[in-house]
């Protein structure tokens, strides 16, 4: 059966090979450097925005069924969410939470969501491809937007911009200029100031996205090596495929919500450092 | 490698987790939730048990206070009443007494006048019999004089 397959499809990949090919991204041509903002990762996109409108969807039917006499299960969940993420953001934000708290619920469920890509089975889109002949069209297809440092770091771009506008709201332009200048040493010290301060945003920035890439996207390779577990075709490859395969599944819910978790405290922490002074 | 055989497992992972997250994720968050319900439940039906003895208590307190003043109402009335009483005794008992003043002060007069009409009579029939006396210059019989007198004051009685 399984040289059936293989010469259905005309060569079966070696590991490597296909490592390589489900880490590759859909985009519109070929990334050759580090930076290059001219390519675009179709699938981030594509995946990124419709688990954000599942995730806006989710959060109306809650809000649009919301009523003020005894809650459903949906409605009832939808608010314990907003309860949780409004708690924390009172705890940690100190100023008019108007805009932030439901930034904080939105980034919450959204990056939930994205992450929680990853508990689909690794090849469920390049074999649905293949059977509806796709394949050429689709030849690369990633599901998890987290797990692309783009989709992270745009995220956490997001952030840096609201961190820069709270401190010009807050304190004016003036006073973020002093504080950039002199804090934490001092205005003798100026220009080492200017540059801890540059490079404190800058850590803060990249270190949002980078954590939160780097746990999905070592979730998504290790579910790919336990997928090479499983082409080995034996019994004892299935059998470690799935234990293996399940354990990994079972700790990823955890990872799934707690990486969320702590990329909305981050981006509530950061912002509420722009409303106080150092 | 064997794509068929990996996408197999991969699957049958897929169904494992969804069949975990059924059975070891999903009771506890409905628990939480229904849970959550649960008390929002009771503290809906306790606000509104209070309102509705809320509601008893002011109705209970509204009947009191209709009562208490039924009952001022009718004292007062009492009172009134008593007062009409007692102020038509006091008016009948001085009506009585006024009269039996007015009774006595006449019965009085009555006798005065009697005594003064006697002593009148009296001192008329004196000065007659002087006046009488000094006319006629001559003295008369004693004895007919007297009885002269006394059916003069017989006369004047009637």
């Amino acid at each position: 059966m399984a040289s059936n397959i293989d010469a259905a499809a005309g060569h079966a990949p070696t590991p490597t090979e296909y490592i390589v090919h489900h880490l590759t991204h859909l985009s519109s041509r070929h990334q050759e450097s580090i930076v290059d903002f001219s390519v675009i990762n179709f699938d981030t996109v594509f995946w990124s925005v419709t688990v954000g409108v599942i995730a806006c969807l989710f959060m109306w039917m809650g809000a649009r069924r919301a009523t003020p006499n005894v809650p459903g299960r949906l409605q009832s969940f939808v608010e314990m969410l907003v309860e949780m993420v409004d708690d924390q953001s009172k705890a940690i934000v100190h100023g008019n939470r108007r805009f932030i708290a439901p930034l904080a619920l939105t980034v919450f469920v959204w990056v939930v969501l994205m992450n929680a890509m990853d508990f689909l089975p690794v090849d469920l889109f390049s074999t649905t491809f293949r059977w509806l002949g796709l394949e050429s069209h689709l030849p690369y297809f990633r599901v998890v937007p987290t797990a692309d440092l783009n989709g992270t770091l745009g995220m956490s771009l997001g952030v840096l911009g609201l961190m820069i506008y709270y401190s010009l709201k807050i304190k004016g332009m003036g006073g973020w200029l002093h504080e950039l200048f002199t804090a934490p040493f001092g205005p003798w010290l100026a220009p080492f100031n200017l540059l801890l301060n540059l490079i404190e945003y800058a850590a803060k920035t990249v270190s949002l996205g980078m954590r939160l890439f780097g746990n999905m996207y070592a979730g998504e390779l290790l579910f790919l090596l336990i997928a090479l577990l499983g082409s080995m075709a034996t019994a004892a490859g299935f059998l470690g495929h799935v234990v293996a395969g399940t354990a990994w599944a079972i700790f990823h819910i955890l990872i799934v919500v707690l990486q969320a978790f702590i990329f909305m405290m981050l981006t509530l922490v950061y912002i509420g450092q722009s409303h106080e002074g150092h | 490698m064997n794509l068929a055989a990996t996408f197999v497992a991969q699957l049958v992972v897929f169904l494992i987790l969804v069949w975990f997250a059924v059975k070891v994720v999903w009771p506890p968050l409905k628990k939480a939730l229904d849970d959550r319900i649960g008390r929002i439940v009771a503290a809906m039906e306790a606000a509104e048990r209070g309102n509705a003895e809320l509601e008893n208590a002011s109705g209970r307190v509204n009947a009191k206070v209709a009562e208490s003043q039924e009952e001022v109402r009718k004292l007062l009335n009492d009172y009134d009443r008593r007062a009409q009483t007692i102020i038509a005794d006091a008016r009948r008992t001085a009506t009585v007494e006024a009269e039996r003043i007015i009774a006595s002060a006449k019965m009085e007069a009555n006798q005065l006048l009697d005594r003064a009409r006697v002593q009148l009579r009296a001192q008329l029939a004196e000065i007659a019999v002087v006046g009488a006396a000094n006319i006629l210059v001559k003295e008369i019989d004693a004895t007919e004089h007297a009885r002269l007198l006394a059916q003069l004051k017989d006369d004047l009685k009637e």
